[in-house]
């Protein structure tokens, strides 16, 4: 089979290389044959080790239920927020947008996010989407969500989560590194104080950035066991599953 | 949609074929437009029928923990390990090929590193082995000290999966296997299930766990591998699920 690339991304840099410097954009994906799939991501403020488990930015409240400041048309391609904290200019840039309100037929429309201005908290800020809405939505009655690209600006998963889980990194990643992440196919994976017996669903929950046998009480499944965890290291290979398997 | 191919391998042998003689790359990937996915596998010893969960070969707990015979320097591509004396088997010429190499240490910045293997030698139980890997280590280890973990391609040497998991989750056999006949395997996408859960309900998340059929999930160490796509009537035990083994 070998070690073919088969959904190539034209990026200038390899997957076991960090770069201090951006080659192409945060998101993009690279997959082989047999299943492996990475995305080009940024690290955050803490140095990464290969197999542990990394999460997206921590979630920040301020961009939640935010105000709409005019109105949605069908149609409209931008939407105007008033803040609730400072975002630098395309901050949100591959990000995401999400309509929020109780109303039927308005709540639960997302779009992805093609830019947006620098602001101050408390400004209006205009942001602009790739896809046009379908439905409308009420300044001053209805609110929106925003998550910016979950791959820029990664970190290590805390104890308790702060973020999306987002993959694990194949190599050491230097602070503020540009890497490939692994979000799927097997992978290298470091348990927990739990042990791990081959065949077992994986799950990271209330671990730091390590993965332990599925218990069945608030689960964050990552994938399965293909080996079991021996007495003398923690290291296993496992598959990993976090939603971006497939074609 | 019909039924295209939308990832074509060029293996001659179609998907409800099996064969004695090896047309293809193990591990090579088929997928359908529908998301079926199939992967190119040799079956081991055991007869298959349709519908019934395979696992890869026996997990032999010494390929785990090896010692490693010579140091890994940066740049790396090759590793050298004894084969320990209780393997039970000699590793053949390239029996490890498009497999996986692990480095497991306790010692921060060395454990966590994995690569695609390419080659190996030929090496009798308590001799040495060299394997030769795609892409370069980007870290150093230490023979004598650091210990290696390697997986053998999981989709050579299937065998229908035990109730006590003992190998990796990988699929569905879509049809009739011979025993060491080779055919497609299939890994996502929704599969034909024999189940042995009396109440299963359509939607219900399903599970391999303590079970070489598929039964609903209970929270208690669960090997999630599907949802039912519908509920299990009384008059047989088929049902459709979507299939997820990360694949």
């Amino acid at each position: 089979m070998g070690n073919r690339i088969v959904n190539y991304v034209p990026h200038k840099q390899g997957i076991y290389e960090e770069s201090s410097t951006i080659k192409g954009d945060i998101g993009a994906m690279v997959e082989f044959e047999d299943g492996r799939k990475y995305v080009y991501a940024k690290n955050g403020a803490v140095a990464l080790e290969p197999g542990l488990i990394v999460e997206g930015p921590a979630e920040n409240a301020s961009d939640e239920s935010i105000s709409l400041a005019s109105d949605v048309a069908v149609g409209d391609k931008t939407l105007t927020i008033t803040t609730a904290r400072t975002y630098t200019k395309n901050e949100l840039m591959g990000g995401w947008v999400q309509i929020e309100d109780v109303a039927a037929g308005v709540i639960g429309h997302a779009r992805k996010i093609k830019s947006n201005p620098a602001v101050t908290s408390g400004d209006s800020m205009i942001i602009t989407i790739y896809d046009a809405f379908t439905d409308t939505a009420v300044a001053g009655t209805d609110t929106v969500n925003v998550m910016e690209n979950m791959y820029n600006g990664v970190i290590v998963c805390p104890t308790t989560h702060t973020g999306p889980i987002a993959g694990v990194p194949p190599i050491h990643v230097t602070i503020s590194y540009y890497f490939w992440l692994q979000v799927a196919g097997i992978c290298s994976f470091i348990a927990g104080a739990d042990t791990v017996v081959v065949g077992d669903g994986l799950v990271v929950t209330g671990l730091a950035g390590t993965v332990k046998q599925a218990a069945g009480a608030d689960d964050e499944f990552v994938g399965w066991a293909y080996q079991s965890q021996n007495s003398t290291g923690n290291a296993l290979i496992g598959m990993l599953c976090i939603g971006r398997s497939g074609g | 949609m019909g039924n295209r191919v939308v990832n074509f391998v060029p293996i001659k042998q179609g998907l409800y074929e099996q064969s004695s003689t090896k047309k293809g790359d193990i591990g090579s990937v088929l997928e359908f437009e529908d998301g079926r996915k199939f992967v190119y596998s040799l079956n081991g010893t055991d007869t298959l029928t349709p519908g019934a969960p395979i696992q890869g070969p026996v997990e032999n707990a010494y390929d785990e923990s090896i010692v490693l015979a010579e140091n890994i320097a940066v740049g790396d591509t090759t590793v050298t390990f004894d084969v320990h004396a209780s393997r039970g088997a000699n590793l053949t010429l390239n029996q490890l090929r498009d497999g996986y190499i692990q480095i497991e240490d306790t010692a921060a910045g060395v454990i966590g590193h994995m690569r695609k293997i390419k080659s190996n030698t030929a090496a009798a139980v308590g001799t040495e082995c060299v394997v030769t890997v795609y892409d370069a280590f980007t870290d150093t280890a230490t023979a004598g000290t650091d210990t290696l973990n390697v997986l053998l391609n999981p989709y050579s040497g299937v065998l229908l999966k035990n109730s006590t998991s003992d190998g990796p989750w990988l699929g569905v056999a879509p049809c009739d296997v011979t025993a060491a006949y080779y055919f497609w395997l299939q890994v996502a996408g929704p599969a034909s299930v024999i189940s042995g859960e009396s109440t299963m309900v359509v939607g219900d998340g399903v599970s391999l766990d303590g079970s070489a059929t598929p039964v609903l999930c209970d929270g208690a160490n669960d090997e999630f591998c599907g949802w039912a796509m519908q509920s299990q009537d009384t008059s047989g035990n088929a049902v459709m699920i979507m299939l997820c083994t990360g694949r």
